[in-house]
């Protein structure tokens, strides 16, 4: 662990001396609809637009879009207007895999403000033929684009390698996640994100070999006495960055068990079966069998199934929904999830957030409450 | 009971006879009582040109309208709803499709009714804050109107929802609300806004049409599992010419908006140009004799050189109108001549499609017409388009505030408007439907200030041109 | 010619009388209860100072807030052409002003005629307006008029993060009771103000000569904020609180010359 974070600090070093000598360092939104892969197969790096949590590229974002967005989208444009990211400084291409108006605004506003190319992929919001169909296509663009500006053919065989290494990372992270199924989980929640938001930056050798050794630690660790009560953490984003609600979740003693969250966090759920073609492999895990956003048309049954899953296998006592202010989606199935909820005499908190500063008490006062709550439960 | 009242709004004294106990029914179920129906005089005649014969025969059609959509499950119909921004000819094919099936956007027709002349709206807006949708500015009050109607029983629990999901995503998260709670079945036309879009209107990729022509035909197939009804090619066809015929001669009273000093103000071309496009059943029907009667009157305008602004007054195009009449007044009222509004056609955007599929044709022509269904950029390509064509001499960017994409390029907009073709942009924010917290006068500064800039700005321009 | 403009803003009502191009009176007061008697006590007290009454005015037009409350105004005009036109009168060379007053705040660009070309203002938020700076005085148990002064002596600005008001009030007793200087919260509180403005004047590029006007200009601490912040410097008339009704005044003049016989 010490491992993974010793090597972020000094991956943005890399990165630039990387750029220096050639290498295409390609930004995208890390939605799960991108597959890195392709950018991995072309010799290029990937590295996800994940930060926030502050309030002022919040500030800064007025500029160029109005207030009425997403908050998580609306600082994208913040943090490379403010200059204090590197990251968001140093991009030869942005790909953006368009879901919602929100994400869309990601996309143009970094069009209009920047001179940065951005390459739009297209998300279908229905899982139908003709949805995967166009999806699929959308990916084949992006690998001849990515082809086109790295001079690098995306062969069969570099492709299946980089699918190989993805699907160990994904396993890898599947195993660590459900260990904390367990009535004692050997990691704390706030560590499994931390390490899922390194995972999006990170030389994926190194990850590899992490996430290895990490496996193999927490297979035989001293795991602590009970853990707290078990929460469900999920909603639109949880960005890097972005720690508030998980640390006042943990400090009044709550233990995060599962997460589910559409951006933000690596999506480890599906691996890429990698047999016949590979295109079509990819679109199936990316697409077809990923569980949808919430701003999917008529994604509301299965989203919750599988949430329902996660609060069984995990032995949820209580879920916690943190969505950014003003994503409609996910506050519409918020209420709708929480009437589930209810029926079932599972306790729900909501929260909703614009990255103010001003929010931490308000968030204590509900989160210290409702941890109470669910203690007794 | 209310004969003074419909006809103002151009009831025949027969109509009134014949209608009088359906309208009874409808104030009754609306709670629409006398207090109501002297407000709603009040309006019309302060916002709306009654003296012309044709905006009165309008008014009526919506009236006659909101009518049959109350009263449409008690009539013995299937109910379906489109929702906004509608796909006119899906629209039209529904409405038109048989005497048993009622069709329409319940938002649309309240909001033209129940809120722009009633001024009745909170109920509805406060029952869909109570269930699920959030309060306040907070979500869209269109489709706070549309699941408040449904849930408070206003308006009949429909068979079938077909929300446009091509543009908004508060829209499908609405209905999506409806099934999961209501159980209500919902088809879903979906399409995606992923390319620049530099290129509008000349060339929509062939994928993207598929993909849209694909959703709206599945949509279609559901419309006839789920009501029984069959639909075939030739009778859309057929409703979509009756559409179009609605379409143009809505388009012909807009062009008559050319004219200076400007003969027919925003408010009433408001109502006539929703109720060519959001596919209303009885402007499907009896509209194009209405709105043939209003061009005459228009025509006779034109040609004596009479109009409802000073003659060399500035000229705006009011990007959205909100349904209360008196941000659109105030603007009249303060000398600036409102000729045309975003919603309007191009040259480029309503030209034929050269798809011959009949959904791949639709697909085509909704994503050319209107570049907000498009991308960020073609919408800006519009608006210049339209500001050239009309020659304007301002632009007022009413937007709404839940409206999330029209959150993402207003500013860039007003840059490059003001850039490229130097005339001055005012940015507003405000709400279609919901006048609890925002309301016109709030706006008088800003605009009255915007006047004053256009004004100068324009004498400017000709001064520089002598 | 004698005319008059009246500017009747939320927090304080101006009058400015005018002869022939030249000032030769104004008054300032406070707004408070009934509008119509504040707006004949402050016409009447720039009369008086004037030597004049209300008959010999040939023309008046009024702004502001209140400006439809001025019953024998000839004209009412918004305050935000009348804030350009009194500048401009001022400081001919002003393309870009800053106006804070009590209960909103506006940035308005201007043209070398004195004419508006684009504008934008606050009048729903109390951040980034003098009412911000009155709820922070009474926090602090300060004078709104020692506040100027008073963040010059800070050595360490506390940086105020909060964009509402509400919050920012609690933030700031916290930062007291953690033993932060009131100097130090003054600057950060002037910090903040000036941060709103210019956030919310993004749109409008801050061109020399950049005018502060409003009581709030009034401010050296603010003044400072605003030129840190905004990256330009600043200037501020004479009376920076009288330039709405200044300008109100120059119109009346120019509507006078319009209908004058012999025009």
């Amino acid at each position: 662990m010490r491992r993974l974070l010793t090597h972020s600090r000094s991956r943005l070093l890399e990165l630039r001396e990387m750029r220096h000598r050639g290498t295409k360092i390609i930004g995208y939104i890390p939605n799960g609809y991108m597959p890195e892969e392709l950018v991995h197969a072309c010799g290029a790096v990937p590295v996800a637009l994940v930060r926030g949590g502050d309030s002022a590229p919040v500030a800064a974002s007025a500029s160029c879009l109005a207030r009425f967005l997403d908050t998580f989208c609306r600082t994208q444009i913040g943090y490379r207007i403010l200059k204090e990211e590197p990251l968001y400084q140093m991009l030869d291409l942005l790909i953006v895999p368009v879901t919602d108006n929100h994400v869309r605004a990601i996309a143009d506003s970094w069009d209009f403000y920047t001179d940065v190319e951005v390459f739009r992929l297209g998300v279908p919001h229905v899982k139908t033929t003709h949805g995967f169909k166009y999806y699929l296509e959308g990916i084949n663009l992006v690998k001849e684009h990515l082809e086109r500006l790295t001079g690098t053919e995306i062969t069969e065989q570099r492709l299946r390698e980089e699918i190989d290494l993805a699907n160990k990372v994904r396993n890898l992270l599947k195993e660590i996640s459900l260990m904390r199924r367990s009535e004692c989980p050997p990691i704390s929640g706030k560590d499994f994100i931390k390490l899922s938001h390194n995972s999006l930056y990170a030389d994926r050798h190194t990850l590899l070999e992490v996430l290895e050794s990490l496996c193999e630690e927490l297979k035989v660790k001293e795991a602590p006495s009970s853990g707290g009560p078990r929460v469900l953490l999920t909603g639109s984003t949880l960005a890097l960055g972005d720690s508030k609600v998980v640390d006042l979740l943990e400090e009044a003693g709550a233990s995060i068990v599962i997460e589910e969250f559409c951006e933000g966090l690596r999506n480890y759920w599906q691996t890429v079966d990698a047999e016949g073609d590979l295109m079509r492999a990819l679109a199936n895990s990316y697409f077809a069998r990923r569980v949808p956003g919430a701003f999917f048309r008529g994604a509301a049954k299965e989203r919750f199934d599988f949430l329902l899953k996660l609060v069984k296998d995990f032995k949820v006592s209580g879920v916690v929904w943190y969505s950014l202010m003003y994503r409609d989606s996910y506050d519409v199935e918020g209420y709708i999830f929480h009437k589930v909820l209810e029926k079932l005499n599972i306790p729900m908190l909501r929260l909703s957030s614009d990255y103010d500063v001003a929010e931490t008490g308000s968030f204590r006062t509900r989160i210290e409450t409702f941890v109470g709550t669910i203690k007794k439960g | 009971m209310y004969s003074e009242f419909l006809s103002l709004c151009g009831f025949e004294p027969e109509e009134i006879k014949r209608e009088a106990p359906r309208i009874d029914k409808t104030f009754s179920i609306l709670e629409i009582g006398p207090d109501d129906v002297n407000r709603a005089k009040g309006r019309i005649e302060d916002f709306f040109d009654i003296e012309l014969l044709g905006m009165r025969k309008v008014l009526g059609l919506w009236l006659k309208e909101l009518t049959d959509m109350v009263l449409a499950k008690e009539e013995g119909k299937k109910v379906v709803y489109v929702s906004f921004p509608p796909i006119s000819q899906i629209g039209a094919a529904i409405a038109l499709a048989s005497e048993d099936v009622y069709c329409a956007a319940p938002d649309v027709v309240l909001s033209n009714t129940l809120n722009l002349l009633f001024g009745k709206i909170n109920p509805i807006l406060e029952t869909a804050e109570k269930h699920g949708l959030a309060p306040g500015i907070a979500f869209c009050s269109y489709l706070q109107t549309r699941l408040g109607a449904i849930v408070k029983g206003i308006v009949p629990m429909p068979d079938l929802l077909i929300p446009s999901c091509f543009l908004c995503d508060l829209t499908p998260a609405t209905d999506g609300l409806l099934h999961e709670v209501y159980g209500i079945p919902v088809a879903y036309i979906d399409n995606l806004l992923d390319v620049r879009g530099e290129q509008w209107p000349e060339v929509i990729s062939p994928r993207k049409v598929q993909y849209f022509g694909s959703e709206m035909r599945n949509a279609i197939e559901k419309f006839s599992q789920v009501t029984g009804c069959q639909l075939p090619e030739s009778k859309i066809r057929q409703a979509v010419d009756v559409g179009n015929r609605l379409n143009s001669a809505s388009d012909q009273i807009q062009q008559l908006r050319q004219a200076d000093p400007l003969p027919l103000s925003q408010n009433d071309y408001q109502l006539v140009s929703v109720l060519a496009s959001a596919c209303i059943k009885r402007g499907l029907q009896e509209g194009v004799e209405a709105l043939s009667i209003l061009r005459g009157e228009v025509e006779k305008r034109v040609n004596d050189g009479i109009g409802v602004a000073e003659k060399g007054a500035p000229r705006v195009l009011l990007v959205m109108v909100p349904h209360d009449g008196a941000l659109a007044a105030m603007i009249g009222g303060l000398g600036l001549a409102i000729c045309v509004t975003a919603g309007a056609s191009t040259p480029g955007g309503s030209r034929p499609s050269s798809y011959t599929s009949l959904w791949e044709n639709v697909a085509d022509l909704q994503m050319r017409r209107r570049g907000a269904n498009y991308s960020s950029l073609a919408y800006i390509l519009q608006l210049k388009e339209l500001a050239r064509l009309w020659n304007v001499d301002g632009i007022i960017f009413f937007r709404h505030y839940s409206c999330r994409q029209y959150s993402i390029f207003p500013i860039k907009a007003k840059e490059v408007i003001e850039k490229e073709l130097g005339i001055p942009v005012l940015l507003l924010e405000g709400d279609y439907c919901d006048f609890r917290s925002y309301n016109a006068q709030q706006m008088r500064t800003r605009v009255e200030t915007f006047a004053e800039i256009v004004k100068a700005d324009k004498a400017a321009r000709k001064g520089n041109r002598s | 010619m004698t005319v008059a403009g009246i500017d009747i803003g939320a927090g304080t009502a101006k009058a400015v009388i005018l002869r022939d191009g030249e000032i030769i009176s104004y008054s300032i007061m406070p707004v408070t209860g009934d509008v119509t008697k504040v707006v004949e006590e402050v016409t009447g007290e720039a009369l008086e100072k004037a030597g004049f009454s209300l008959r010999n005015l040939d023309y008046v037009v009024s702004t502001g807030y209140g400006r439809n409350a001025v019953s024998f105004a000839n004209k009412a005009t918004t305050e935000i052409i009348c804030h350009a036109s009194g500048v401009h009168f001022l400081i001919p060379q002003a393309r870009t002003i800053i106006d804070i007053g009590a209960q909103d705040s506006k940035v308005i660009r201007v043209n070398e005629r004195g004419e508006v070309t684009d504008f934008v203002m606050n009048d729903k938020c109390a951040a980034g307006t003098g009412r911000f700076l009155e709820v922070m005085a009474q926090v602090l148990g300060v004078k709104l008029e020692e506040m100027g002064p008073m963040s010059l002596n800070s050595k360490n600005l506390c940086n105020i993060s909060s964009t509402c008001t509400v919050f920012a009030e609690s933030e700031v007793v916290s930062l007291r009771a953690q033993g932060k200087s009131i100097e130090d919260l003054i600057a950060g509180i002037h910090r903040a103000i000036a941060s709103r403005v210019v956030i919310m004047g993004s749109g409008i590029k801050f061109e020399k000569e950049t005018v502060f006007t409003g009581g709030v200009a009034k401010n050296s601490g603010v003044e400072r904020a605003l030129e840190e912040v905004g990256g330009v410097e600043i200037l501020i008339p004479m009376e920076p609180q009288i330039t709405g009704a200044l300008g109100a005044a120059l119109r009346a003049e120019a509507e006078c010359k319009k209908h004058s016989p012999g025009n």
